[in-house]
This record gives structure tokens, C-alpha cells and sequence, in this order.
């Protein structure tokens, strides 16, 4: 009988919990303030206000680094100079609504707001459209003071190289500066950076002479590697980086003005 | 949400019934000595929540002196109430170590034990990651999950009805991914972020 009173004991107390059902891992029940988050933040940094050089945080890979991250939350929350952090994607591991919960629970504790890119996890099983649903498009642009950042989805094997992942004619768009005057630089975003195997083989060189050819983008930042790695594969007109891993505890730091950039590879 | 819910559940009731009917019809007296052909299912479950659907609904068989159970069961997710529909099998096992008579109807089994095996249906989802990965790029499985659960039941005993025995049950499962994540990370999770609780009826043939 004690075995069943302990029982019921713990049965009370999940039935006070807000979800004390799980129907199933991929299930997408989402409540109003998990919705739309990239929009949401994107409209709460667009309250700060941008001056002659843009400084942002350059993180990813939480995937089931949960301690980790809360490590991380603690450790940036203190350097005043970082306007926003970017989750460059692996958000989850498999892709189940909870982990991406998890893990907004414990980005929104840092009161810096964060923008994120899709990463090949966060599309196993129905992710997509966790993702799609939580945080919005996966590719999306925002312009921050005279910067133009283009987050796109470059997990082109989770889609088996078919040839329209990463979008060029999407990125390529909206990289054009033409009719933005205050718009000086283009950063580009993304989970998979282009080299290695899991970016399209086919769109790397494509890509790459996008960059290069872009009179004002010097920037492609990314994941997925969980190491700190900076190429010049066109010179010294483009830098393709990858940030480390949030379990190694390091982060990228990067600044912005509008003749130069610095990245500070940042260990707490 | 509440009619296609209330829908399911009598659906689900019906097709308990049909069930019950049909082992009565086929010649099962309900007080033989009960040496019943291995094939038929001795209950009929209807479950809520529980990782495999809004509703599921299933048979088992019991064995080992009555300490031991498998249930095979079959889970819907309406879109509706999960963003997502899903369908999703599963084999669950439970280990039921002792019952305490309350009354001559009532006896409470405190504490109920087991593993489930759950697969989900859909193109989405992989058993074994696909062709067109690298060797050991992902190293788990989508569509198939393992469950550890355990709980406590109410069952009554009605002998000579047309329902000879009931039971009603509570459930707290967690899957190994997440039992996983909670142990590699004590701090920022907690085991009510990875049990999630499930209601059923276990109704006797």
C-alpha cells in the first residue's frame, strides 16, 4: 500500500503540471508565446539602437547540451556590448517540439534576444515544421543598422542534394543592394557552411562566386563542424567561418563596422 | 476538438465491444477453466495519452502466473490536438509484481513495471536512417522509440457478467532519448520536463 500512496503521491503532483500528457514526441502543441519567435525578436532588437558597429554573438549546436546552454545563458548575459545572438541551427536533436522547447526555455533567461537558422536535426521527423512554426521561415533576411543578415536553409543532404537547397536565386535576390541605400553589408547565415560533404557539391562553387562577386558581403558564418574554423576560398574578399560547439564551451563574438569586422573566438 | 475526441472514444468503446462479442460468440463460457487458445486475446485497452496518440486502443495477453503482460496497441493523433497526425503502433510490456485485495469487487495492483516498443507511421519518418547518408550519420531511429513506464491500477471483478473483469490504470512513461538527455544534463532539466502521464481501461474477456 505504501508503494501506491508514494505513487499517487507523484501522480498528484504531474497532474499539476502545465503538460502532464505527452500524445506523442511529435506532437507540435505549441502555446501563443512560443510561436513566431524569430519575427518577435527580430522586433525586439529593432528597439535598440544600431551605431557604427554592430556586435553579435555567433553560437549553435545546442543540440542535447542542455547544461551546457545553461552555462552559456549565464555567461553571456553579462557583456553589455552584444545587441543579439545567433543560433546558427541543431537546435534539437531529433526534432521533437520538446527539445525546441528546452531550449527556448532557456535562451529566453538571457536578456539578449536571439535569432536562429535551421540546421540539419532540427529537419528529422516533422521538425520542419516545429521549426517552421516556432521560429518562422527557414529563410528569412533581416537588416540591423546598415547590415543586411540572410538566413538560409544550407542542410542541402537532408534534402539529398536535389539542387534547390541552399536557394541561390533567393539569396541572390535578396543580396541586392540596389534600392537599399542605408544597407552597406550583406552577413550571410547558415547551418551548413560550404565546404565538406553536406552542402550541396554541386552549389559550393556557385555559392562561393556569389559571395565573392558581391561587392559588399565578407561574411558567411555556420555551424555544424562544432569547431572554430575560419577559409578564405576567394581571397581575402570572404571569410567563411564555423562557430564552436555551445558543449565546448565557446562561442563566437563578432563585430561589425562598415569598413571591417573582427571575430574573437570566446571560451568561458 | 472535444466532439472528434468524444467521437474516438466511443468509437474505440464499439469496437471494445465488438471485440467482446465476438471471443462470447464464439463459444467462450466465461467460468471454463480458461485454458483459451493462445491466439485470443484475453483484454481489450482503450488508453489516453501516453506517447502513441491522443487515443489507443489495443489487446493483450497475460502470463506468467498473471504477472506479466503484453499489450499490442494501436495510437491516432488527430492534427487538430497535436499539430501533427500521426499513427503510431506499439508493444508494450508491464510486470505486475503483486495485488492487494480491497473487497471482494476491488483490488489495487500499487505498482505496475515495464518496457514499450513504439514505431510511428509516415514517410518522415526512418527506421534506419536512409541510403543517401554517410555510414553512421545519424545513429538513431525516427519512427521507433523505446518507452520505460511504470504506474498503478484499480481492477474489479465482476464474475459471470458479460465483462468478467476491468481495471482502470495511470502510466508515467519516458522515452530513452529523454531519460538519456535528463541524465546528461541534471541542471537544466528535471523529471517532470521527461514523464508524461497516460490513462487507460483494461477491460477482461
Amino acid at each position: 500500500m505504501r508503494t501506491f500512496y508514494a505513487l499517487a503521491g507523484i501522480l498528484f503532483l504531474f497532474a499539476g503540471c502545465s503538460d502532464p500528457f505527452e500524445y506523442h514526441p511529435n506532437e507540435i502543441i505549441l502555446a501563443e508565446s512560443e510561436r513566431d519567435l524569430n519575427k518577435k525578436n527580430m522586433a525586439e532588437i529593432l528597439k535598440k539602437q544600431p551605431s557604427d558597429t554592430i556586435c553579435f554573438v555567433l553560437m549553435g549546436d545546442t543540440q542535447r547540451f542542455y547544461d551546457q546552454l545553461e552555462v552559456f545563458s549565464k555567461s553571456v548575459a553579462s557583456d553589455k556590448e552584444v545587441e543579439f545572438i545567433i543560433h546558427s541551427g541543431d537546435i534539437s536533436d531529433f526534432g521533437w517540439a520538446k527539445e525546441f522547447k528546452w531550449v527556448h526555455r532557456l535562451m529566453k533567461t538571457i536578456p539578449i534576444p536571439y535569432l536562429t537558422v535551421i540546421g540539419n536535426h532540427d529537419l528529422l521527423a516533422n521538425g520542419r515544421n516545429v521549426y517552421l512554426q516556432m521560429y518562422g521561415p527557414t529563410n528569412y533576411i533581416f537588416d540591423y543598422g546598415f547590415i543586411r543578415f540572410v538566413f538560409f536553409d544550407s542542410n542541402s543532404l537532408e534534402h539529398q542534394f536535389n539542387g534547390k537547397v541552399p536557394d541561390l536565386d533567393w539569396i541572390s535576390r535578396v543580396s541586392d543592394l540596389s534600392e537599399l541605400p542605408n544597407i552597406k553589408q550583406v552577413i550571410n547565415i547558415s547551418h551548413i557552411p560550404p565546404f565538406g560533404d553536406d552542402f550541396d557539391p554541386d552549389l559550393i562553387e556557385p555559392y562561393i562566386n556569389h559571395c565573392a562577386s558581391h561587392p559588399n558581403l565578407n561574411l558567411s558564418l555556420h555551424g555544424h563542424h562544432h569547431r572554430w574554423q575560419e577559409k578564405k576560398p576567394a581571397g581575402e574578399e570572404l571569410l567563411v567561418h564555423t562557430a564552436g560547439t555551445i558543449k565546448k564551451r565557446t562561442y563566437t563574438k563578432v563585430k561589425v563596422w562598415k569598413d571591417g569586422y573582427n571575430l574573437k573566438k570566446v571560451d568561458y | 476538438m472535444v466532439i472528434t475526441l468524444k467521437k474516438s472514444i466511443i468509437n474505440f468503446c464499439l469496437l471494445s465491444l465488438l471485440l467482446l462479442n465476438f471471443s462470447y460468440v464464439n463459444g467462450q463460457e466465461p467460468d471454463t477453466d480458461r485454458r483459451r487458445s493462445f491466439l485470443i486475446p484475453q483484454y481489450g485497452i482503450v488508453q489516453f495519452a501516453g506517447s502513441i496518440g491522443l487515443i489507443s486502443g489495443g489487446i493483450g495477453y497475460k502470463y506468467g502466473r498473471n504477472k506479466l503482460e503484453t499489450d499490442f496497441l494501436f495510437g491516432y493523433l488527430p492534427e487538430k490536438t497535436g499539430g501533427a497526425e500521426l499513427y503510431t503502433a506499439a508493444i508494450k510490456a508491464n510486470w505486475l509484481p503483486y495485488q492487494v485485495p480491497l473487497s471482494n469487487v476491488f483490488e489495487l495492483t500499487p505498482f505496475t513495471t515495464g518496457l514499450m516498443v513504439s514505431y510511428t507511421f509516415g514517410n518522415e519518418y526512418f527506421l534506419w536512417q536512409p541510403d543517401y547518408y554517410p555510414k553512421g550519420y545519424y545513429t538513431f531511429s525516427t519512427a521507433a522509440h523505446l518507452y520505460y513506464q511504470f504506474g498503478s491500477r484499480i481492477n474489479m471483478y465482476f464474475p459471470g457478467k458479460i465483462i468478467p473483469e476491468a481495471s482502470f490504470y495511470y502510466e508515467l512513461n519516458s522515452s530513452a532519448e529523454a531519460i538519456i538527455s535528463l541524465i546528461q544534463n541534471r541542471r537544466a532539466l528535471s523529471p517532470v520536463d521527461i514523464f508524461h502521464l497516460s490513462l487507460g481501461v483494461r477491460i477482461g474477456f
